[in-house]
This record gives C-alpha cells, sequence and structure tokens, in this order.
C-alpha cells in the first residue's frame, strides 16, 4: 500500500513536538555541555569562555578524587543489583502472591518512595546519629554498644549507608517494575509446570525468571544509570562529605561547577557520566537479549 | 471638542509633571539625591534568619511604597550554602540579582576579574553622611587593592569578630577560671574533662568551624602577616607554621576536647549543645549573641555566658582577631542598565540607614558594619560590643586574602581529615590541601 504524502505530513506533526522538546532540552544541553568541556569559564553569564581542548579531561581522569568517585557509584551499583534487585523481586512475588493483606503491603513498600528523597535522607541521617539517633539507641538497647560509631562519616562505611537507604527508598519502586512483569506472566504456565513436578522454587526458576527478563533488563538499564549519575540522596545525606569520600562524580559534576566555579571541568564530568552511561545501557542491552533477537 | 480640550489638558499636566520630578538619566549623579526612576525592578538576594528576613521584608514593602519608581524584590534562603549555589547558578543563567550578599575576599575576585562588580566609591564620596556612617574595621571586604583594583566594591553590612564564650557556671562549679592564654585553656580542658564535664561540642559537619579555628590559631600564633604570607605561598600550606595549628587541632580531637562525632555534629546541633549547657566552651562568632539571647536558655536568663577574647596563643599576638566585615552588598553590573544600577544604589543607601539597621539590630540583635545607637539589654552584645572596640588586628579566613577562589572550600574540606578515623595526621591535611592546589592551577 502507498503512502500518502498527507499520511507523511500527519505522522511529522504528530511527532513534531515531542521532536522540538528533546531538540531543546537533551540535545542543545548535551551539545553545550560538550562544547564548555572543552573550555574554561568562570560561571559568570556574558563573560566569555577559554578553548582549552582536552585539558579538562586529562585534569579529571587523572585525579584522585574522580576515581574515588567513580568507586563509590560502583558501589551503588553493586548494592542495586546485590540488594535491590533480589529485595524487589522479593517484594514482587509477594504481592503478586495469593496471600492476604497484599494490598495493604503494596501502600506500605511503596511509601518512601512517595515520602520523597530529602525526606528520607533527612530521616535516615537523624536515625543514624551515633548519639541519639534511632539505630544506636536500639544497639545500645541491644547491649551491642561496641557498634555504635560516626557511620555517616566513617569513610566507605558511610558510602554504604547512603547506598542501603537508597535501596530501602526504591525498593517499592522496582517491586512495580518487577510486579508489571509477573503479572503477565500467564497462570497457565505455572499450572503446567506444578502438573510436570515443579516445587516452589523451580517453578520460579524455570518459569518466572526467564518470562522477566524484559522486567530486568529494565531494572539493570534503570540502575546502572540511575547509580552512575545519583546525586540528591548522597547531597542530602553527606553532601559528599566528609573530605569528598563519599562524592559521586554527580557531585563532583556540581561542586565543581558551583562552588569551585570550574564549569568546563564541570562540563567534562557531564559527558564522561553520559559517555559511561551509555556503554554502560548497551552493554545491559546485550547481556539481556532475547533468543528472538539472537536469531532475527 | 469637550473631549479633545480634555486630552490636551491632560498631556500638558502629565508633560508638566515630569518636568517637576528628577527622572534618573544616566549622567553620572553619584549622590543621586532624590532620584526618582520609571519602574525600575530590583532582586534583593539575602541570607537572613527568620527575624531579621521579616524586618527586611516589612522595610522594603516601605521602600517599595515610596514614590521613586523602584520596585524590590527579596530572595532569602537562610542556609549559607543553599544561599551561595543559588547565587552561582543565578550568575551563571542570566538571572543576576541586582544587589546581593557576599563575604568578600578572594571568594569574589572572578567577579572582579570579570568587571561584574560596581565600584562604589564615587557614589560614598558623593554622599559623604552615608560613607562616614560605617565603622572603619568593616571595609576589608570593599578594598581589592591587592589583587590591582581600585575603589571600594562592597557596603559592609555585618561587622564580626570570633569570641570565645564560656558558660560561667559550669566554670564555677569545677572551679576553673576564663582562660586567657592557649596553655590556661588547655589547662582548663584537661580539668573539665577528668570532672566528666565536655568543654567544646564543635559541630565540623559544617567544615567552616575547623576553619574558623584554624584562623584564630593562626592568627594568635603567627600574628596578621600570616593572611597574606599563606595568600603569596610565602608560607605553605604543609609548611612547618601551618602543620602546627593542624596539629593543634588534632590535640584537641584526640584528647576528646571537641566532643564525639564531630562530623555527624552540625553547627546548629553545637549551638544548641552549648546553649543547653552541654559544654562549657564555644568559639564562635559575634553573631552569637542574638542566639543566645531568643534561645530562652535558663543560662541567659540568669547571666550565666560570659564572652571574652579567643585565648592567646603568643602574647604578642594577643589582640590579633579574626572577624571584621562578615557580610556585605555588593552591586552586580554585568547586564544592567545605568538605571538599574543607580537604583541599587538607592537601594543600598537605604537599607544602610542608621534607622534601619538601629531598626534590624533591635529585632535581631547583631555587630552592625553601620554605627548604629540603639540600646540594647542583650548583655552578651554588649561585652561584645566593649572587646570589639579594643582590638587592635582584624583579619577574616586566611583563604579570602589568596589569589585562588577555591582555597577557602579546598582548606576547610581538608580540615574534615582531621577529625577522621584514617590518614587524618596534620601532614595528611597538608599534603591534601597541596594536592588540590595542584588539580586547579
Amino acid at each position: 500500500m502507498k503512502v500518502k504524502r498527507k499520511d507523511y505530513v500527519i505522522g511529522i506533526a504528530f511527532v513534531l513536538p515531542a521532536l522540538i522538546l528533546i531538540l531543546c532540552l537533551i540535545v542543545y544541553p548535551v551539545i553545550n555541555a560538550l562544547i564548555l568541556s572543552f573550555q574554561t569559564w568562570k560561571g559568570i553569564y556574558g563573560t566569555p569562555r577559554t578553548w582549552v581542548g582536552l585539558k579538562n579531561y586529562t585534569g579529571i581522569l587523572s585525579s584522585e578524587i574522580f576515581w574515588k568517585s567513580m568507586l563509590n557509584s560502583f558501589w551503588f551499583i553493586v548494592g542495586g543489583f546485590g540488594v535491590l534487585m533480589p529485595l524487589s523481586f522479593g517484594l514482587a512475588l509477594l504481592i503478586t502472591s495469593k496471600l492476604k493483606f497484599t494490598r495493604f503491603m503494596k501502600t506500605s513498600y511503596f511509601m518512601p518512595v512517595i515520602l520523597g528523597t530529602t525526606t528520607v535522607a533527612l530521616m535516615w541521617t537523624y536515625m543514624l546519629n551515633p548519639e541519639w539517633g534511632a539505630v544506636a539507641q536500639l544497639f545500645k538497647f541491644l547491649h551491642l554498644d561496641g557498634a555504635i560509631f560516626d557511620w555517616l562519616s566513617t569513610p566507605t562505611l558511610n558510602v554504604w549507608c547512603v547506598v542501603l537507604v537508597n535501596e530501602w527508598m526504591y525498593a517499592g519502586y522496582n517491586m512495580l517494575i518487577f510486579a508489571a512483569g509477573l503479572v503477565a506472566i500467564p497462570d497457565e504456565l505455572h499450572e503446567a509446570a506444578i502438573i510436570d513436578g515443579c516445587n516452589g522454587w523451580q517453578k520460579i526458576r524455570f518459569v518466572t525468571l526467564p518470562l522477566c527478563k524484559n522486567s530486568f533488563k529494565i531494572f539493570s538499564i534503570l540502575c546502572v544509570t540511575g547509580c552512575l549519575k545519583v546525586f540528591d540522596i548522597v547531597w542530602a545525606m553527606t553532601r559528599g562529605g566528609p573530605n569528598n569520600v563519599s562524592s559521586t562524580p554527580a557531585i563532583m559534576l556540581y561542586t565543581q561547577a558551583f562552588q569551585y566555579k570550574l564549569f568546563g571541568r564541570s562540563g567534562a564530568y557531564s559527558i564522561i557520566l553520559l559517555v559511561f552511561g551509555l556503554i554502560l545501557s548497551v552493554v545491559m542491552n546485550r547481556v539481556f537479549r532475547q533468543e528472538s533477537d539472537l536469531y532475527s | 471638542m469637550k473631549k479633545r480640550i480634555f486630552s490636551i489638558a491632560l498631556a500638558v499636566a502629565m508633560t508638566a509633571s515630569m518636568a517637576g520630578a528628577t527622572v534618573y538619566a544616566a549622567e553620572e549623579d553619584f549622590a543621586l539625591t532624590d532620584a526618582k526612576f520609571e519602574d525600575v525592578n530590583l532582586k534583593l538576594y539575602l541570607q537572613m534568619n527568620d527575624t531579621a528576613n521579616n524586618y527586611f521584608q516589612e522595610k522594603i514593602d516601605e521602600f517599595n511604597a515610596m514614590d521613586n519608581g523602584i520596585t524590590v524584590e527579596i530572595t532569602n534562603i537562610a542556609t549559607e550554602s543553599d544561599y551561595l549555589d543559588r547565587l552561582a547558578a543565578d550568575l551563571a543563567g542570566n538571572d543576576a540579582p541586582n544587589v546581593f550578599l557576599e563575604y568578600g575576599g578572594a571568594r569574589v575576585i572572578d567577579y572582579m576579574d570579570s568587571d561584574a562588580l560596581v565600584n562604589l566609591q564615587p557614589y560614598l564620596e558623593a554622599d559623604q553622611d552615608w560613607y562616614g556612617g560605617f565603622q572603619e574595621s568593616a571595609w576589608e571586604p570593599a578594598h581589592y587593592e591587592d589583587y590591582g583594583y581600585e575603589g571600594l566594591y562592597a557596603i559592609p553590612f555585618t561587622n564580626y569578630q570570633i569570641l570565645f564564650f564560656y558558660n560561667q557556671e559550669i566554670l564555677d562549679a569545677n572551679g576553673i577560671a576564663v582562660p586567657t592564654t592557649w596553655d590556661e585553656l588547655m589547662a582548663a580542658c584537661a580539668t573539665l574533662k577528668e570532672k566528666g564535664v565536655q568543654p567544646f561540642i564543635v559541630g565540623e559537619k559544617d567544615d567552616y568551624r575547623f576553619g574558623h579555628l584554624s584562623t584564630v590559631l593562626a592568627l594568635k600564633k603567627y600574628g596578621a602577616d600570616i593572611a597574606k604570607q599563606l595568600g603569596s605561598r610565602e608560607v605553605a600550606y604543609d609548611g612547618e607554621e601551618m602543620l602546627s595549628i593542624y596539629a593543634m587541632i588534632k590535640e584537641m580531637i584526640d584528647n576528646g576536647y571537641l566532643g564525639d562525632n564531630l562530623l555527624s555534629t552540625d553547627a546548629n546541633q553545637e549551638n544548641s549543645a552549648f546553649t543547653n549547657g552541654e559544654c562549657a566552651f564555644q568559639f564562635q562568632g559575634s553573631w552569637r549573641a542574638s542566639s543566645l539571647a531568643s534561645s530562652e536558655s535558663e543560662y541567659y536568663a540568669n547571666k550565666s555566658f560570659g564572652v571574652s577574647r579567643f585565648p592567646s596563643v603568643a602574647e604578642e599576638y594577643a589582640d590579633i582577631d579574626m572577624g571584621g566585615g562578615n557580610e556585605s552588598f555588593f552591586v552586580w553590573k554585568l547586564g544592567k542598565t545605568d538605571e538599574e544600577v543607580a537604583a541599587s544604589i538607592v537601594l543600598l543607601k537605604y537599607i544602610s540607614t542608621v534607622d534601619f539597621c538601629n531598626g534590624l539590630q533591635a529585632v535581631s540583635p547583631n555587630t552592625m558594619a553601620v554605627k548604629t545607637s540603639v540600646e540594647t539589654d542583650n548583655y552578651v552584645l554588649n561585652d561584645i560590643m566593649g572587646i570589639m572596640a579594643e582590638t587592635k588586628g582584624i583579619v577574616g579566613d586566611l583563604q579570602n586574602y589568596d589569589t585562588q577562589s577555591h582555597m577557602i572550600n579546598t582548606v576547610r574540606s581538608a580540615l574534615q581529615k582531621l577529625a577522621m578515623t584514617e590518614d587524618n595526621t596534620p601532614e595528611a591535611v597538608g599534603a591534601e590541601i597541596i594536592n588540590t592546589m595542584s588539580m586547579y592551577e
């Protein structure tokens, strides 16, 4: 069937608004950041920018603090796959099961997402206060005084504290992603598996997990890109401190621009993050490639 | 016909009224006496507590109601770091305020280099009453001669000094006199610790706390010259002089004199701890007089809070202290019209009159750069003003005299190492500062 010229026009008219928004809000800022990353600029509107070539990139890639911040992002990724993914999947299994009170469970697990990052971060910052925080009081009650120390100021441990708070907060959100995948699996497949003699674990292993591959793919891409650019919860809990030990690349991007007035270097951070994000997204896509894709 | 006559009469009346008013033109009228403008909108950025902000809002509403053609919109952000981030974001994004508060020194040197700030000297010289209304010691943030810029680039707003606050009731209960030297302070801290009383509780989560302490100790040990020596790299941040300053702080930390969990305690918690009598001492700015008075603490009511000069380290520098002009108002000119700049000066004059500052001091006691005449019953503030009047040399943050604007962040961040559990030696702090400096060269 021949497509009419009028159909093209209508098609373009429908695509155009989204295209304009993408050009203005994504493509233009990215190009601007890319150009800025090869310049120095003190962040004063109307003042000239100086071309410095790759200096910002070499400065970043040769600095210890950048790699430390990347390591912190890596801990977020480890936490995402090691804690958040099994936790969210487990919660999704619970709320899609035939147990009672699943509505209550759904609301409860999703509650931290509704609270918002700043609220959650402040709440946990207070709870983790080593002197009067709830966690310290609980440890005292359990006579575990030796385990009480300044969790949010101890290098690496403070990053893990933030990672775990992040997992607690987003478990409900990711539970929905997995739940959407789980409810899409026809009951007949589970029934067939039971007839074939599968026990509960085998049913999950051989039916549920393979058919949730797309959910895992979505989770993985969101997790990796989210962990790379994590900013808000770290900023609200530790501000990247003390002495930058809990900084992430996104925090470095922000502080380089607005505290150190190195907008060119900040632009370079953003481009490095973008490139890492793209590479990891492509890798994730390949890892979770469907069998049908392989043969096509 | 009647309509035509009425229209002509109206036009004549409007023209006459325009001729009568002194509408601001771009000629060099630096005095700006009774200047009027045509619908000039100004943005004023403040970093004030709620009480001071309410006072500002009320007075700016009165200013807006005046028949001068200027309308001012206030943006107030109470938290310092958030305020500075917002300011930096707006200056980068073509949304610069006309008038804003800053601390001056190296922190604004990038703005000076970009010729973005108005030289206020001609306006001050054209209005001697205004110029002469400020404390002499408050002008330091306005001067940039050391960077090659003649003139005055700020209007000082508050004046400050870092002082030594103590709780007399706690000292009396433990038989301790107010320490006046470093050795006496260390001895007092040791005695208090032995008796189970916490000497200081420092909120180093806000990294300016060690920043202030290191500046005070360096000034008390080496005198005022240390600021410029560090700025010119004659003295190194990892040199013997500064290492000994970091070591003094480290000694206090290791002995537990500054409290536990310093990095998870913020400045507000520190203030609360001192106000509630949980510690005997606090080093803090003169602005503390206001929060002590409004704390409803029984210690304040019983006049148990005392204040003195920070204990001396070297006797010859006993009267050298950290302080000077604190917050100052700057006028932004990049992308602003001449009319907006002139209107900004009119606004500045309004908010730095004695009446305006008297009113502010009455509701939010502080040491002002303007020579105020308000009588206060805040005994702490009265004592502070007495001490400040006798101060012989006053120097701001050491990094304010640097050529690199990042130094204040760099040094403060590195000093946090001292309170960390690993890599926390004075040498590590010095090395960290030098390493970071090399990254930004």
